[in-house]
């Protein structure tokens, strides 16, 4: 138990519009460990923003709300049930995050180093010159070259990846247990991606922070985290070690995902297939499984009834009724796929 | 930021002479001449003197250059109207009320406006929302001319708790000054609170609110900030309209500005205080323009730094 940094168990939340209420996330489980890296995948919209700003409760409430569930972290914080207040002592502290785009994340008129101190005059309440110090460190940390030049700068003076690295910077100024990066690289070139991912790498072992990365990129999964989760319509339809997701996989639409997304580290490595079809709507998420429309292999039960997560193995596991003992047996469509790990 | 001032007042000065050379053409298209009604009743002889003694008989050209070399040397003429005042006095004589009540009213505008828009926003949704947006719904849409002969009847006669009219002092300012910012704290009010709304969606907001600073922090540190810049650009376009839009207010409460010369002498085709006027106008405009470009500068770092300095 004491090696789980952060725990959460069985999580919903959901945004409050106009048109009802949208379901972004119905049921996330997940655990944790320190010092281990998590990536999440999943199509766009199926909840895995939601889900980690919700960690950090950063969605804006209204209009989301947490429905259910409990978030535990650090042992025996429960982070549903914080105030305001106390939340804002865990946030830049003990968790930071990263965000998807560099050139929006940083305030345009206040300077590299002010943003990068600010977080730690306050949770550190240390002097300003001490601050400035902690900032120089954090710029070479992360790479910057004179670093005494950069804190005088403004984000504009500063490259996409440049801004990426501040914002590491930031988010690791007060030595956090829990980082967050929300498609750290996406909005970058692919170059730079490469760089940003070596660093977050880099840092993930030196530091001792454990890492949530939302990836739509294979590769990154590949590179940088232990263990993966796969995410459907706000909703954990495989888990495992990276191995075990790209090796073994178990649920059809991670089967779908596995051929639907390039890797660049594998040439001609088979025609990239679409899943056909689009996610389900969440203001009304269907009765039974939210992927049986779109599942070639669908049966009349995943129309009825949304299948529990078998486990197969310690760390493995996957909702899909072709795993329960009567299903029949079927082919799967993908070849052993995802790069040979590190 | 050298460079960014010294570009700003190359365009100042372009656009100054744009200004006065389109005043001038302004002038010279005008339907009616300077003598008005009585144009046909003077004897033509008469006349020709004193179409000479204002130099209406030379060629277009000519009068243009002459034009430009007064108003260059600050002399903008001889009112038609009254032929023994120069515009430049009159000007003297009514600009101070005018820019008084301006000046007042535009920090009132602001003074009230901004703090609004600011709440406003950040009780999005809310009823104290609605209830500020009310509030800038009736200022833009109650002109200065009614809401004027309200206070005047209202808070000056009957309760008599401020002055009804006149200018004597400063709480002679209080009732024309509210009347006539009215509209443009309405118009700061909502401009305020886009932009905050705005702002507030940005990404590095949320970058504040993960590094777990307070509300308090966010609002004044990241918010205001930024949201204002766009508020900057138009403070000094308002606060000349505001100067210029003092007529009415000035009829209503009996200050003796400037508004009220600019009115006659639309009236009476005088020539030289029409485009005396607008030129001096023009001035203030371009002289207040420049210098909240140079705030802006201030503000906004990526004008700061950005091109004019490297
Ligand atoms: N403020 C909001 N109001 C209403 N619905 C929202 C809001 N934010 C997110 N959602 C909904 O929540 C769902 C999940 O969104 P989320 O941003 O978590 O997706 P995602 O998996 O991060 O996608 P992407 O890969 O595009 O970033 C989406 O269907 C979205 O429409
Ligand atoms: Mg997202």
């Amino acid at each position: 138990m004491s090696d789980t940094i952060l725990s959460v168990k069985d999580l919903k939340v959901s945004f409050d519009t106009y048109a009802g209420e949208v379901q972004a996330v119905r049921g996330v489980s997940f655990d944790l460990k320190k010092g281990e890296v998590l990536a999440i995948v999943g199509e766009s919209g199926c909840g895995k923003s939601v889900t980690a700003q919700t960690i950090m409760r950063l969605t804006p409430t209204p209009p989301s709300r947490i429905k259910s569930g409990s978030i535990l972290f650090d042992g025996d914080i429960e982070i549903t049930k914080l105030s305001d207040r106390q939340m804002e002592h865990i946030r830049g502290s003990e968790m930071g995050m990263i965000f998807q785009d560099p050139m929006t994340s940083l305030n345009p008129t206040m300077t590299v180093g002010k943003q990068i101190t600010e977080g730690l005059r306050k949770h550190q309440r240390i002097t300003g010159d001490a601050a400035n110090k902690r900032a120089l460190e954090l710029l070479n940390l992360v790479g910057i070259s004179n670093p005494e030049s950069r804190i005088l700068q403004y984000p504009h003076e500063l490259s996409g990846g440049m801004r990426q690295r501040v914002m590491i910077a930031i988010s690791l100024a007060c030595n956090p247990k829990l980082l967050i990066a929300d498609e750290p690289t996406t909005a970058l070139d692919v170059t730079i991606q490469a760089q940003i991912i070596d660093l977050m790498k880099k840092l993930s072992e030196q530091t001792q922070a454990s890492i949530i990365i939302i990836t739509h990129d294979l590769g990154v999964v590949a590179e940088m985290a232990q263990r993966v989760i796969v995410m459907y319509a706000g909703k954990v339809v495989e888990q495992g070690t990276v191995d075990e997701v790209f090796y073994n996989p178990q649920h059809p639409y991670t089967w779908g995902l596995l051929r639907s997304i390039p890797r660049l580290d594998e040439m001609g490595g088979g025609d990239l297939v679409p899943i056909p079809g689009t996610p389900p709507d969440l203001f009304a998420p269907p009765k039974g499984c939210a992927f049986a429309a779109r599942c070639p292999y669908a049966m009349q039960v995943c129309l009825e009834e949304d299948p529990d997560h078998t486990k197969l193995t310690a760390d493995h596991s996957a909702a899909c009724w072709l795993l329960h003992p009567d299903a029949p047996k079927v082919e799967r469509p993908v070849e052993a796929g995802g790069r040979k790990h590190g | 930021m050298l460079k960014y001032t010294l570009r700003r007042f190359v365009y100042m000065l372009i656009t100054l002479w744009l200004i006065i050379s389109f005043t001038f053409v302004l002038m010279k298209n005008l339907p009616g001449d300077p003598f008005g009604e009585m144009s046909n009743k003077i004897p033509k002889d008469v006349k020709a003197v004193l179409m000479r003694e204002y130099g209406l008989d030379k060629p277009l050209w000519q009068q243009y250059t002459h034009y430009i070399g007064n108003v260059v040397q600050g002399d903008l003429g001889v009112s038609f109207q009254f032929p023994n005042r120069k515009v430049t006095s009159v000007i003297k004589q009514g600009f101070p009320a005018s820019l008084e009540l301006g000046i007042f009213s535009t920090c009132l505008a602001v003074l009230i406006g901004l703090p609004l828009g600011i709440f406003a926003s950040l009780k999005h949704g809310k009823w104290q929302d609605y209830t500020a947006m009310f509030i800038a719904v009736l200022g833009v849409s109650i002109p200065s001319f009614v809401l004027g002969p309200i206070l005047s009847y209202y808070v000056g006669v009957k309760l008599g708790w401020l002055p009804a009219g006149l200018w004597k002092g400063p709480q002679y300012m209080i009732l024309p000054g509210f009347a006539l910012s009215f509209g443009t704290l309405a118009i700061l009010a909502r401009l305020m609170r886009t932009s905050m709304l705005d702002v507030l969606n940005q990404d590095y907001i949320k970058t504040a609110r993960a590094k777990g600073l307070n509300k308090l922090s966010i609002v004044w540190k990241h918010t205001i900030r930024n949201a204002i810049l766009p508020v900057i650009t138009i403070l000094g376009p308002i606060f000349v309209n505001t100067i210029t839009g003092t007529l009415v207010v000035e009829k209503i409460f009996s200050v003796p500005g400037l508004g009220d010369q600019f009115v006659s002498s639309v009236y009476s085709n005088d020539y030289t205080m029409i485009s005396g006027l607008t030129i001096f106008y023009a001035v203030v405009l371009m002289i207040v323009i420049f210098f909240t470009d140079i705030i802006y500068g201030l503000v906004d770092p990526r004008i700061r730094l950005g091109k004019g300095s490297r």
